[in-house]
């Protein structure tokens, strides 16, 4: 069993990191364009304008493929998490519904725009078009987000999570039917069943009508505050990363001797840098939410198997280097003592206690990953620093063509990794849990056991999708002589 | 609990869904036909372009009800991603090869050679194999065979495989798709002076998918008569509107092809609306009538079946207002997007 729930933890990862890629180019795609378009309006420059329009092509064959990429791991979800489809018809179904508005809204003006180009002569309208662009996709992106944000923090659960697990915070106001919640609960550990087993059939019909409905209001998702700080978090990783792709190729070119590249090049790695200046607000928030509302995870990425201090934190968050953080010796302690309040014939106690050490098991990789992104973060701003200056001395990069890509490849490569290493430390920071506090992933596998055809479709049909991507791209868009 | 809105809001995307796949997958099958049966590369660009926008909308639409059905319909959903587990994956194969494929169609039609000819077999083996993995699902609630339990979840995804009802349905809905794709072409092929003779080939394979549309048409009803008897009954009850959309769709079918065999035997010149509308209109009588005559099942069992309010999702207390106001949004969009393919394809607004 524990085979096949990581082979499906692996594959649901790798197809989330292969779609991540198309959404990097659409969602920075569309901001880029934005700001080259403003920018050929009030420097009065056609070259902008030009590059805008390639950045929207790159967007609209990366929105085609994203959509091939998005489908697979939409099905992939409902496949072999089909447990999940609970989420998905109560705290997921608003975000996920409203999202279908800002996909159709993303979908139908980048067409407009790519096929209108050259009939809407007014450049104001081009930017009209490519700011509802960027809104629809930035909006698609967010709400996705808040499902998985409420993944890690299950928003209007209210104190539930906190009865089974005494060191947890209340989560928002209590829109949950806990006593349905318990009943499932229960039904899942005392008989070993997965959730996906019950969804259909009487057993769930009954429940329903004899406690009422799960959630009482459809909106709990949006009401976090910590959805909406991991939302401003991961739209700025993702517009850095996918802004750093196209930085890249553009560097490629100006090194093979587009010259008039540099200028709007040096334009998007300052508006890159500037960026990394936010991220780093938002990612001190981000920290503060973790802190306040996973617990288990911020233990995990400080390291603090026993309870001490992390004077940066201290100092940043409570303004004292010595703040005591609660560790893991501190979350069992307090388990240990506590007595249950729950009226249930499963031993609520002994459970939170097997999760506590299954969770510790993962404090040695979650802490080497998180050190290594901060690291790496760091070592990007630094490189960002650069291109503000440089932003102010634009000579400087005419006899340093060589270095300057170099610089680029490395900020590009930094941020990527640092992308991908925070959201492996996101997830992996709330194991052992799929949902925090609430459900394991064992509870929403499938019925139908992972096996290799299905693998291999999912593995293929991704690959062959982003490698069409690629050569869509290239033949298109790369092998154009010169992009202005 | 009103469940005639949720039946509502799933089956009118689901039929505009429906149309844009008839069209985009038909019209592909033209294309590569114009293209390598004729070499006729105007007449080719010009079917693709018709196909790659109805992808777009059909395909928008295809993400819309997989929300539906997974967050209103759940139950549903659930049963059909455990036990039609293969059938899913068989559509999911077909989608991956269908998307990119018709892309690569689109941009390599000009410079033809091999890739071009293997993009487009792509694309047609990946289109129908999307129905012939969605199709088991709608084969599946009109006989259930594979689930073995509802409670607890139980059924063989092999056994699923085996339902009596799906080679005619399957059967049926080439035909259909192959008669909207053809005769959607006629009036394409005739416009700007492409190649006379064309049009009247693309008449000739109407004809021809209409008999087969007729002859699955057939197949299943007497499927459904042997295994699935609420909904043949149903069919043929005058107090069930769906019996008259069924006697509708007779109605077209025979008057397409009558109309197709005046047209061969050069007697008439039919009109281009003509063309566009019937066999659509036929389609959709199909389509209405076979998923209308199951309710209030949504699951037939025979004489019998599992009512709908049991798959409907019950574990959220969420408002019609609410939902009913963001489904009106999405079809608006659905309608701007129509229109914008119509403005693209039909006016050629943003051609210079």
């Amino acid at each position: 069993m524990n085979n096949i729930i990581g082979n499906a933890l692996g594959l649901s990862a790798l197809g989330i990191y292969l779609h991540a890629i198309s959404i990097a180019l659409v969602i920075a795609g569309s901001i880029i364009a934005l700001l080259f378009e403003i920018l050929s309006i009030i420097r009065k420059d056609e070259g902008y304008h030009n590059l805008a329009y390639i950045i929207m092509k790159f967007s609209i064959i990366a929105f085609a493929f994203g959509a091939v990429s998005g489908t697979i791991v939409e099905f992939g979800l409902v496949q072999v998490w089909s447990g999940f489809l609970m989420i998905l018809g109560t705290y997921g179904l608003f975000p996920f519904y409203i999202e279908l508005l800002a996909f159709m809204i993303e979908a139908g003006l980048i067409a407009l725009l790519v096929y209108g180009w050259k009939r809407f002569k007014n450049r104001w309208i081009h930017v009209a078009l490519i700011s509802a662009i960027a809104f629809g996709s930035n909006l698609s992106g967010a709400l996705i987000m808040l499902v998985n944000s409420w993944m890690n923090v299950p928003w209007g659960t209210g104190e539930f999570i906190r009865v089974i697990y005494p060191w947890a915070p209340v989560y928002g106001p209590d829109y949950t039917n806990e006593a349905l919640l318990l009943k499932i609960k229960e039904l899942l550990i005392l008989e070993g069943r997965p959730l996906t087993e019950i969804l259909s059939g009487e057993v769930m019909n009954r429940l329903v009508s004899e406690y009422g409905p799960l959630l009482e209001n459809p909106w709990a998702a949006f009401e976090s505050f910590y959805a909406w700080v991991s939302v401003g978090h991961q739209l700025v990783a993702t517009i850095i990363t996918g802004g750093s792709w196209y930085a890249l190729l553009m560097a490629i070119r100006y090194l093979r001797g587009e010259d008039r590249l540099l200028r709007p090049l040096q334009d998007l790695l300052l508006f890159l840098a500037v960026l990394m200046v936010v991220q780093g607000v938002i990612g001190h928030d981000m920290g503060v939410q973790v802190i306040k509302y996973q617990p288990t995870k911020f233990a995990m990425i400080a390291g603090l198997e026993e309870s001490g201090p992390d004077p940066i934190v201290g100092l940043t968050t409570f303004g004292d280097p010595n703040y005591i953080f609660p560790g893991f010796d501190y979350f069992i302690e307090v388990t240990k003592n506590s007595s249950s309040h729950l009226n249930s014939t499963v031993d609520f106690k002994e459970i939170a206690l097997n999760d506590l050490y299954k969770a510790l098991e993962y404090l040695p990789l979650v802490f080497s990953l998180y050190t290594l992104k901060i690291s790496l973060a760091v070592l990007a701003g630094l490189v960002g620093l650069v291109f503000m200056y440089s932003w102010l001395r634009p000579s400087l990069w005419f006899r340093r063509k060589r270095l300057m890509f170099y610089l680029v490849v490395f900020f590009s490569a930094a941020v990527t990794t640092v992308s991908s290493l925070g959201w492996a430390v996101r997830e992996l920071g709330r194991k052992p849990w799929t949902i925090y506090g609430l459900f394991y992933p064992e509870e929403l596998i499938s019925l139908v056991e992972l096996n290799p055809v299905t693998i291999a479709i999912v593995i293929g049909g991704l690959l062959l999708s982003l490698g069409m991507m690629v050569i869509t791209i290239y033949l298109v868009i790369w092998r154009r002589s010169r992009w202005i | 609990m009103d469940i005639g809105f949720f039946i509502w809001i799933t089956a009118i995307p689901l039929l505009v869904h429906l149309t844009f796949v008839h069209i985009n997958l038909g019209t592909s099958v033209s294309s590569f036909i114009a293209k390598y049966l004729y070499r006729d590369d105007r007449l080719a660009k010009k079917l693709a372009r018709i196909a790659v926008a109805g992808e777009f909308v059909s395909g928008t639409l295809g993400t819309v009800l997989t929300v539906i059905l997974a967050g209103i319909w759940t139950p549903l959903m659930n049963v059909a991603a455990n036990i039609l587990y293969i059938p899913l994956l068989i559509a999911l194969v077909g989608i991956v090869f269908r998307l990119p494929s018709i892309g690569g169609y689109w941009y390599t039609l000009d410079r033809g050679g091999t890739i071009n000819l293997i993009f487009g077999i792509l694309m047609i083996i990946g289109g129908f194999l999307i129905p012939f993995g969605f199709r088991y699902i709608f084969a599946f609630i009109n006989y259930p065979i594979g689930l073995e339990s509802l409670d607890p979840l139980r059924g063989n995804i092999f056994n699923a495989l085996m339902n009596p009802l799906f080679p005619p349905l399957y059967i049926l809905t080439l035909g259909s798709v192959l008669m909207v794709g053809f005769t959607v072409s006629v009036p394409i092929a005739r416009s700007e002076g492409y190649n006379k003779s064309v049009d009247n080939r693309f008449v000739f394979y109407g004809l021809i998918a209409t008999l087969l549309f007729v002859i699955g048409n057939l197949w299943f009803i007497y499927g459904l008569s042997n295994y699935s008897s609420f909904l043949f009954q149903n069919l043929l009850s005058t107090s069930n509107p769906a019996s008259y959309t069924f006697l509708l769709m007779w109605i077209f079918i025979i008057a397409l092809v009558g109309i197709m065999g005046l047209e061969l035997k050069g007697d008439v010149k039919i009109s281009n609306k003509i063309y566009l509308v019937i066999p659509i209109m036929a389609m959709l009588s199909m389509e209405f009538s076979y998923d209308y005559s199951r309710f209030p099942y949504f699951v037939v069992t025979g004489d019998s079946g599992i009512e709908a309010i049991s798959f409907l999702n019950l574990s959220i207390s969420a408002g019609l207002p609410e939902i009913g106001g963001v489904f009106l949004a999405l079809m608006s969009m659905v309608v701007i997007s129509m229109v914008g393919v119509y403005l693209l394809i039909v006016k050629r607004y943003f051609e210079e």
